[in-house]
């Protein structure tokens, strides 16, 4: 009787466990990273009784937590992922939308700059005309101006986000640490039976400590879990938690990178696209930095052609043409592990050499070398830095002063600089240079018909570039430049002298005259502004293959596929991690119509353990009414 | 295959977002009209769509520097025809003028009129466009009028500068002429040579015509032909070699070095005639001289021989004047057919363009409207089967 009595209370008991995990699996059915718990019933070993087994009830083997490790670790990965391309294409549709709006976009000033030139051309005394144009050079400049702010405020956004990564990274492995330490303590305890909520607990925090950055795990024999970057740098070792900084990396450039701190000093750590750490690490180098620099590029090439293009012709008080842009001078970052004490200034040169990337400038001892920040290619460099033979490189110009020591390194942002300084020089709108510096004509006497051309400049820096020069044929197959020659005489030839070319056609007479002349003030010659309204088609970068405004389109259309392509991968990405997060739900999830069925299931169960004891408590009465007797 | 109950939720709440996005989206486009927001809607068409806008740029820069040229070459074409009505009405006093019955103080009244024509062609050589720029000054505008008068000399100021406006890709058309074009590269006489009466003749020797006769003996000249009296004469080289003598009497041709002249009248005995090369020589000079010749006019005898004469000249000069101008007038007419011929091609590249532009950028509004109503249709769906099945828990049985 005695055995039906401990049976019935051994099945009370388990079922009143099996109904608490039900009401917990319930309690927890909305609570994010729980794993439905189950009660594992086992037979109690049966009493030998006169050559017979008898059962002896029920006990609880276990409560097990319903996980599926392998599914876990995956979603740990396609979380980072998700997290990374999430940052990632949040970040560059900013960039997308900041450079397709026509309100913000370099587009219409850029138009509007070499329309303003083009009317200059069309009317070229027009004070109006003129000062229209230097308006919107202003504008390009004003528009670059605002282009920049809003990315460096996406830089400055990036680098608070790497600061406040950097505290969260440390909450969470602080958490993982404490974690493993009470599974430990826990399981300990309970005679190694598994601590199901903490381990959901640490699940938990393990998903989301990949969301910030590409993380390997390692289970070790005593339940605690190690954690490293994706590279194998240790954030968790058993109990110890590292610690992670943000800090500046060598080049005082303020930008946040995130740092393991070791005993040895700071380890960068990186993120290769995974984790809000990879995302925003991507978003820098593959859109970010691009962008600045290919900006930069197409701001400076067109100051510097404009410029040079202005050095070209004469303005309206007779002068060759003032700088349109003034181009800010460049310094090159010193690394905070140099030991030479060298400093770099430079400018900006050469509008085709002009490269689309940061890069860093090394000293060996004896060379320079240039290495591009976001390839990590080597760049052509030539030149000894002093100021006779300067450094060039990217079509920049640099000198070293001071003296360098092998190792040095030095990092450029010549586009960030660019962008940032880029200002409009000229202020007088006659100082826009839309003449061409020489004029020619030929004598209203002569008997011949021979006729000259304009005439272009071949060296704007020849002393005698606008001395009057009389060509005078002293035959109709020879001729004479301010008495000097006699020269052979070709039709259609060009003929070169003081820094300047004509060239004269049809048949001259002896004696007949033609004059190549300075251009005089006020002239409404419009050669030079003609080539000032072209300068935006006219392949002037990258080696002459790329011309501004095609630059700037092809760059718009690559921010725009860079975006695109984010967010395809992002939908791709979400729908994977769906995918295993129903996996895993298909094991883990609580369903709370079956946990309906399992109440009533185990309501029953009690119910009849109950009626067991009630039974047993019969025969025991029935026995004792029997004996009283 | 478990599913949990919050992975219902989700499912369902996932996806009534998804479609509340699409919504938002073609929403947003409706609200636009535009189909693409951002270069990362469709970066191809976003990169196409730049460089459209930077052709219809380019064809309405290139279309109002046309319509500059097109204007500027009009006010070009009515100023050089003005010249030549001046030109042909200074003609037609000259021929009046020549007939040989009218007294000085007729002529007097004449030459007036010819000084009024010359004052208005002097006033149109300095004509200035409605910008200011000198119509004729070439690009020297600061020099001022480029034509000055002094006396009865006029100079002129400007260069021979051009100025050009491309009007089509690659296509420069100049909207100006300079004034030495116009007025002073118009060769003289019959240009390869010209007869001119020598100053100071006293006689009735009236040249009535001269041709090249043979162009391979003419060099050139000059030679002066020189009566030694009424019925001979003798021709001088420029370094005054004898090259041939003659007889003359009137009626008689005279050949000097290929030149065939014939002449009326008698001369005097010293009255000379010049051969040489017809120079350019600038309309103004050729107005002044004849003006000068009216002027000259005194019913003396020989007066009229005198007139004659310089009328021979003027008639030539004022012909090769007509002529010149004509020809840069039609160089105008090419110019400004060229300049139409380009806004003709400008108003096609406009509109297709524009019309491709439309199609890359802009909404199809029935497409978006079919597509909102068939995104609102799936999110209503969405909604009332979520409804449904949320609404089914077995706990709804268990009591």
């Amino acid at each position: 009787m005695a055995d039906m009595l401990s049976t019935g209370v051994s099945a009370l008991l388990a079922y009143k466990r099996a109904l608490d995990t039900t009401g917990h699996n319930i309690a927890n059915v909305n609570t994010e990273g729980y794993s439905r718990q189950r009660v594992e019933f086992g037979t109690n070993v049966g009493q030998q009784l006169g050559g017979h087994y008898i059962g002896n009830g029920v006990h609880i083997n276990s409560i097990e937590r319903l996980q599926e490790r392998f599914v876990f670790d995956q979603i740990l990965e396609a979380g980072a992922r998700q997290a990374g391309l999430q940052r990632m294409s949040g970040l560059t549709s900013q960039v997308d939308r900041l450079f397709s709006d026509t309100a913000t976009s370099m587009s219409a000033p850029l138009r509007d700059f070499f329309s303003a030139a083009d009317g200059v051309a069309a009317e070229p005394l027009s004070t109006a005309a003129r000062q229209v144009m230097l308006d919107q050079a202003e504008d390009v400049v004003a528009r670059g101006r605002l282009l920049t702010d809003q990315l460096n405020q996406l830089e400055s956004e990036a680098n608070q986000q790497v600061s406040q990564l950097a505290n969260d990274i440390n909450d969470v492995i602080t958490d993982l640490a404490r974690l493993n330490r009470d599974i430990g303590l826990a399981e300990a305890s309970a005679a190694g039976a598994p601590a199901n909520d903490l381990r959901d607990s640490r699940d938990l925090q393990l998903t989301k400590l990949s969301e910030m950055l590409s993380i390997s795990t390692v289970t070790q024999d005593d339940g605690s879990i190690n954690v490293f970057t994706a590279k194998g740098q240790p954030l968790v070792i058993g109990l110890q938690a590292s610690s992670v900084l943000a800090a500046q990396s060598g080049y005082a450039d303020g930008r946040q990178e995130l740092n393991l701190q070791t005993p040895s000093g700071l380890q960068p750590i990186t993120s290769d696209g995974s984790g809000v750490l990879g995302g925003i690490n991507s978003f820098r180098s593959e859109v970010l930095d691009p962008t600045v620099a290919q900006l930069g590029r197409v701001m400076a090439g067109l100051a510097l052609a404009a410029n040079e293009q202005q050095a070209q012709g004469v303005d309206l008080y007779g002068n060759f043409g003032a700088p349109l842009f003034s181009l800010p001078t460049l310094s090159g970052q010193p690394h905070s592990s140099n030991t030479g004490n060298a400093q770099l200034s430079g400018v900006f040169s050469d509008a085709a050499s002009l490269g689309t990337e940061n890069f860093e400038l090394s000293f060996d001892g004896a060379n320079w070398t240039a290495r591009g920040l976001n390839t990590g290619n080597n760049l052509t460099i030539s030149g000894a830095g002093t100021p006779a033979d300067p450094l060039l490189v990217e079509g920049l110009s640099f000198t070293v002063s001071g003296s360098a020591n092998a190792g040095d390194n030095f990092q450029v942002k010549a586009g960030l600089n660019a962008l940032n300084n880029l200002s409009v020089a000229l202020d007088d709108p006659s100082g826009i240079a839309a003449a061409a510096p020489i004029r020619s004509s030929s004598s209203i006497i002569n008997q011949g018909n021979g006729s000259i051309d304009t005439g272009t400049v071949l060296d704007i820096n020849d002393p005698n570039l606008l001395t009057t020069a009389t060509i005078e044929f002293t035959d109709p197959n020879n001729f004479t430049i301010n008495g000097s020659g006699p020269f052979t005489f070709t039709a259609g030839d060009p003929i070169d002298a003081n820094g300047w070319r004509v060239v004269i056609n049809g048949n001259p007479a002896t004696g007949d005259q033609f004059t190549v002349s300075a251009t005089p003030a006020g002239s409404s010659d419009n050669r030079n502004a003609l080539s000032m309204a072209n300068l935006g088609t006219n392949n002037i970068l990258a080696g002459g293959t790329a011309s501004v405004t095609g630059t700037h389109s092809s760059m718009i259309a690559r921010i725009g596929s860079q975006a695109r392509s984010a967010d395809i991968q992002l939908g791709a990405q979400t729908a994977v991690r769906g995918e295993l997060q129903n996996r895993l739900e298909a094991v883990s999830g609580v369903n709370l119509d079956e946990e309906a069925a399992n109440l009533v299931k185990f309501q029953q169960s009690y119910q009849a353990a109950a009626q067991v004891i009630a039974t047993a408590d019969t025969l025991f009465q029935t026995l004792i009414a029997a004996v009283r007797r | 295959m478990r599913i949990s109950t919050s992975a219902l939720f989700r499912q369902a709440v996932d996806s009534m977002n998804q479609q509340q996005i699409s919504l938002s989206r073609i929403q947003e486009q409706i609200a636009t009209g535009l189909r693409i927001r951002t270069a990362g809607d469709d970066p191809a068409a976003a990169s196409r769509i730049l460089n459209l806008e930077q052709s219809l740029s380019d064809v309405s820069n290139l279309g109002d520097n046309a319509d500059l040229s097109f204007q500027r070459l009009g006010l070009l074409d009515n100023s050089l025809g003005e010249i030549n009505n001046n030109l042909m009405r200074v003609r037609e006093l000259i021929v009046q003028a020549n007939s040989g019955t009218l007294d000085s103080t007729q002529l007097g009244h004449i030459n007036a009129e010819v000084k009024q024509r010359i004052d208005a062609i002097l006033q149109i050589s300095n004509r200035q466009d409605g910008e200011g720029y000198y119509l004729f000054t070439g690009n020297d505008q600061a020099a001022g009028p480029p034509f000055v008068q002094n006396g009865s000399n006029v100079s002129y100021t400007g260069d021979q500068g051009l100025r050009q406006l491309e009007i089509a890709p690659g296509q420069f058309v100049a909207s100006n002429i300079p004034g030495s074009e116009v007025f002073q590269r118009i060769p003289s006489g019959a240009e390869v040579f010209r007869v001119r009466e020598a100053a100071g003749a006293t006689g009735s020797l009236q040249l009535n015509s001269a041709r090249l006769a043979d162009a391979g003996l003419w060099d050139g000249g000059p030679y002066t032909v020189t009566f030694t009296d009424p019925s001979n004469y003798e021709v001088r080289d420029a370094s005054l070699a004898l090259v041939g003598t003659g007889s003359y009497s009137p009626g008689d041709s005279i050949d000097v070095q290929g030149v065939s002249m014939t002449f009326g009248g008698t001369p005097n005995a010293g009255d000379a005639m010049r051969l040489d090369r017809g120079i350019n020589q600038d309309v103004f000079t050729t107005l002044a001289n004849i003006s000068a010749a009216l002027q000259a006019a005194d019913d003396s005898p020989g007066s009229n021989t005198r007139l004659a004469n310089s009328v021979y000249a003027a008639l030539e000069d004022i012909d090769q004047a007509f002529d010149h101008i004509n020809d840069q007038r039609a160089g105008v007419g090419s110019r400004m057919n060229s300049t139409e011929s380009a806004l003709d091609t400008h108003s096609a590249l406009n509109l297709y363009y524009q019309s491709n532009l439309s199609k890359l950028k802009d909404l199809d509004y029935a497409a978006a409207s079919s597509e909102m109503a068939q995104q609102l249709t799936a999110l209503q769906a969405a909604q009332a089967a979520f409804v449904r099945v949320q609404g089914l828990s077995l706990f709804n049985f268990l009591q």
